[in-house]
C-alpha cells in the first residue's frame, strides 16, 4: 500500500514526566523518553501501573501532569487548555477501549465528529475512504446495532480521518473477541504505518503489541522496560 | 424616547417586548455556537434519553400550561364580564351596593333590592338627553332560566335588532333567549321565585307563549325569557303600570300612580357625555343612586388585578421550581453523557463547543416544555372557559394573549441562563476523570 502523506506526523520527546495525585502519591515517573516520528509504540504492564494515566499525560489531558511532553518540538504541558485541545484537534487521533462512539448516529457522522467543531478540508472524503477500507457497512442511520468489531473500526476511522500525525490508542482489542481483535490490529497497524503517524497503543494484547515496532512496560508508575518488537 | 414607544401601536410594543425577552437568549446561543454545529449530538443526546427527556419536557410543559391557563382564563373572564356588562350604559337603583344592583341588572343574579317609583320612572324616561329607559323587574323563572319584565326597546337594544321571529304585542308573550330550550310557539308557565326556592304553582293559570328568540349575545341574558314588563306585575296581582282604560297597553309611557316599582332601570343616553350628565342627576342622597356597571367592573377588576398579581407570581414560583429540578435533572443526565463529553474533549473539542452541547441540550428541553406547555395552558383554560361560560351563561373566551407569551418567554430566558450551570459544572470535571467515569 503507497504511504499517504504524514503532515502532522510527529516525535516524542519526554523530560521528567510526573503525574501525582492530589495528595502527592506518585501514579507516574517517567524521566525520559524519546520516541521518533512514525513509531508505533505499545505500553503493557499490570492493571493500576500507570498505562493510562501515561497516554493520557503524553496528550495532554491531565492538568496536574508536570515536566516536559514534546510532541515535534512543542511542549504541550506547557500550553494552555484550550491551546492543548487545538493540539489535540489538529494532530492527534484517540481509539478508545469501549469505542465512545455515539450509538444514535450514523458511521459517517460519528467518523467525522471532530468537523463539528473544527473546520478542515476533505474530512468527509477522508472519513468514507477510511470506512470504505475498513469495510464499514455506512448505510445506516446509527451504530447502534453495529458489532464491537464494527464500532472499533468506526472509531479507528473518527481518530484517522483528520490525518493526524500522533494516534493514542487506549486498549483498542479489549472489548472485542479474538477474531474480530486481530482484524483491528491488522487494520490499524496498516493504516497508522501507511499514513506514517506515531502510535502509542497501550494493550495488555500480545498480539497487538507484537504487531508493533517497541513496546515499553510500565510497573508502579515507572518505565521498567524497553524493547525493540523483531520484526 | 418615551413619547415614540407610546405611539407604537400595541402589536409592535408587545414584539419589540418579546423581542427584547429573548435576544439575551438568543445572543448567548449565538455566542455559544458560534463557528459550531453542536446539533447533532444535541439530537443524539436527545434521542439516547428520549424518555428521561420526555418526562422533563411534561414537567415543564405542565408548570408552564398552569400558570398560562390561569392567566389567560383570568383575562378571558375579565372580557367575558366586561362584554357582558357593554350594553348596559348606565343603571340607575334605589341606593344600595353597586356590585349587588349590578349582579342583579346585568348578570341576572337578582337579589332584594328596594323599588324605585313611577315618577322618578318617568322622569328619567322623559329627559331629553335619555335614549331608552327600560324598566327591569325579576324574580320568577322557568327552569333554569330566569323570567324577566322589561320594554321592548331594550330587547331591541340588546339583539341590536336580530331577532328571530317577532316582538312580543301582547302581555302574555315571551321572547326567549338563544340558550333557553323553547322555540317560537313553545308555552310556559313562569314560576315564582328561582333555583330551588322557586315555586311552581304560584302563577297557575298564567301561560306565556314564545314569539321570539334573540341571536346569542355571550352573556346572562341567553339563558333569560323577556317579557314585557306589565305581564310580571299582572302575574303578580299588581296593576300594570297602565291606567284601566289603557290596559292593553304594553310599553311607555307608564302612568306612575299605576306603576307598582322596579327594581333597576336601565338607562342608555345619545352621547356618552350625555351618560355621565345622568348619573350626576340621578344620584341623590336617600333617593336613588346611579352607576356605570363599566365602573364598578373596573373597581372590581382592580380587586382582581392583586389576584392576577398573586396568581402570576405563584405560577413564576411554580415555574421557577419545576425549572430548578429540570436543572437538577440536567445535572444528573450531565453526568450519564459525561463520559462521551470527556470523549470529546479528548479528540480536542473546544470548551466551548461542549458546553454549547450540554447548554442546547438543556435549553432544547426548556423550549419545547415551554412551547407544549403553551399549548396546555391553551387547552386548560378553554376547557376551564367553557365551564365558567356554562355554569354563569357570560361567554369567556380564553385564549393565548401576548401577556402569556410574555410570561412563557421570561421563564425560557431565565431558566436558558440558569441551564449553563450544568454545562459550566460538566467542564469543571478533569477529562481524565471524565473518561475514567
Amino acid at each position: 500500500m503507497a504511504k499517504d502523506a504524514a503532515p502532522d506526523s510527529a516525535s516524542l520527546e519526554i523530560d521528567g514526566l510526573c503525574v501525582a495525585t492530589a495528595r502527592g502519591r506518585a501514579l507516574l515517573d517517567v524521566p525520559g523518553l524519546s520516541v521518533a516520528s512514525g513509531t508505533l509504540l505499545g505500553v503493557r504492564g499490570p492493571s493500576g501501573a500507570g498505562k493510562s494515566t501515561f497516554l493520557h499525560a503524553v496528550s495532554g489531558l491531565l492538568d496536574s501532569a508536570r515536566g516536559r511532553v514534546i510532541w515535534g518540538g512543542e511542549d504541550i504541558l506547557a500550553l494552555s487548555t484550550e491551546r492543548r485541545a487545538a493540539f489535540r484537534a489538529d494532530k492527534v487521533g484517540m481509539v478508545f477501549q469501549d469505542f465512545m462512539l455515539f450509538d444514535e448516529m450514523s458511521p459517517m457522522a460519528n467518523a467525522t465528529i471532530s468537523g463539528l467543531f473544527r473546520r478542515g478540508p476533505g474530512l468527509s472524503e477522508a472519513a468514507g475512504d477510511l470506512l470504505s477500507r475498513l469495510r464499514v457497512r455506512t448505510e445506516a442511520r446509527s451504530v447502534a446495532s453495529y458489532s464491537g468489531g464494527e464500532k472499533q473500526r468506526i472509531a479507528v476511522a473518527r481518530a484517522l480521518a483528520a490525518r493526524p500525525g500522533i494516534v493514542l490508542a487506549d486498549e483498542p482489542t479489549a472489548s472485542l473477541d479474538r477474531v474480530a481483535a486481530d482484524r483491528l490490529i491488522e487494520d490499524l497497524v496498516s493504516m497508522v504505518r501507511s499514513s506514517g503517524a506515531t502510535l502509542i497503543a497501550v494493550s495488555h494484547d500480545e498480539h497487538l503489541l507484537s504487531a508493533l515496532d517497541r513496546v515499553i512496560t510500565l510497573e508502579d508508575g515507572g518505565i521498567t522496560r524497553d524493547e525493540e518488537v523483531p520484526s | 424616547m418615551r413619547d415614540l414607544w407610546d405611539g407604537l401601536p400595541v402589536l409592535a410594543q408587545d414584539i419589540l417586548v418579546s423581542c427584547a425577552l429573548v435576544a439575551p437568549l438568543l445572543a448567548l446561543g449565538a455566542v455559544l455556537v458560534r463557528r459550531y454545529r453542536p446539533w447533532p449530538l444535541v439530537g443524539a443526546l436527545m434521542w439516547r434519553y428520549r424518555w428521561a427527556n420526555l418526562l422533563f419536557v411534561l414537567l415543564i410543559a405542565i408548570s408552564v400550561g398552569m400558570g398560562i391557563g390561569l392567566i389567560s382564563q383570568e383575562r378571558g373572564l375579565r372580557d367575558g364580564m366586561a362584554r357582558a356588562a357593554d350594553k348596559f350604559d348606565l343603571v340607575v337603583a334605589a341606593p344600595g351596593s353597586e356590585l349587588t344592583l349590578m349582579l342583579a341588572a346585568v348578570f341576572l343574579q337578582p337579589s332584594d333590592v328596594p323599588l324605585l317609583d313611577g315618577e322618578l320612572y318617568n322622569e328619567i324616561a322623559a329627559h331629553e338627553r335619555v335614549k331608552i329607559a327600560a324598566p327591569i323587574a325579576f324574580g320568577d323563572s322557568y327552569g333554569d332560566a330566569p323570567v324577566v319584565g322589561t320594554i321592548a326597546e331594550f330587547v331591541t337594544h340588546l339583539t341590536d335588532g336580530a331577532l328571530e321571529g317577532r316582538m312580543w304585542r301582547t302581555s302574555s308573550e315571551a321572547i326567549a333567549g338563544a340558550a333557553v330550550p323553547l322555540g317560537i310557539g313553545d308555552r310556559f308557565t313562569p314560576a315564582h321565585g328561582m333555583g330551588h326556592s322557586a315555586e311552581d304553582g304560584a302563577h297557575d293559570g298564567v301561560e306565556m307563549e314564545v314569539v321570539g328568540r334573540m341571536p346569542r349575545t355571550g352573556t346572562p341574558w341567553d339563558r333569560s325569557i323577556l317579557i314585557p314588563v306589565e305581564a310580571v306585575w299582572e302575574v303578580h296581582g299588581l296593576a300594570n303600570g297602565h291606567a284601566p282604560e289603557r290596559g292593553d297597553q304594553i310599553g311607555p309611557p307608564f302612568d306612575a300612580r299605576y306603576f307598582p316599582g322596579t327594581p333597576a332601570i336601565i338607562v342608555r343616553s345619545e352621547e356618552l357625555w350625555a351618560s355621565y350628565a345622568l348619573r350626576s342627576e340621578f344620584t341623590r342622597d336617600n333617593e336613588t343612586m346611579a352607576f356605570f356597571p363599566g365602573t364598578v367592573l373596573a373597581n372590581l377588576y382592580r380587586v382582581m388585578g392583586d389576584v392576577r398579581q398573586t396568581m402570576s407570581v405563584m405560577a413564576v414560583v411554580t415555574q421557577i421550581l419545576v425549572g430548578a429540578s429540570v436543572l437538577l435533572g440536567l445535572f444528573i443526565l450531565s453526568r450519564l453523557f459525561q463520559r462521551q463529553l470527556g470523549m470529546l474533549r479528548a479528540i480536542g473539542a473546544p470548551r466551548r463547543f461542549v458546553m454549547s452541547v450540554v447548554w442546547l441540550y438543556g435549553v432544547a428541553l426548556l423550549a419545547a416544555g415551554t412551547a407544549f406547555g403553551m399549548l396546555i395552558g391553551l387547552g386548560a383554560a378553554r376547557i376551564i372557559s367553557g365551564i365558567v361560560t356554562e355554569r354563569t351563561d357570560v361567554l369567556v373566551q380564553a385564549g393565548l394573549g401576548w401577556s402569556e407569551a410574555h410570561l412563557a418567554l421570561a421563564f425560557l430566558v431565565v431558566t436558558g441562563f440558569l441551564s449553563l450551570l450544568p454545562a459550566l459544572v460538566v467542564l469543571r470535571q478533569g477529562i481524565s476523570e471524565s473518561l475514567r467515569s
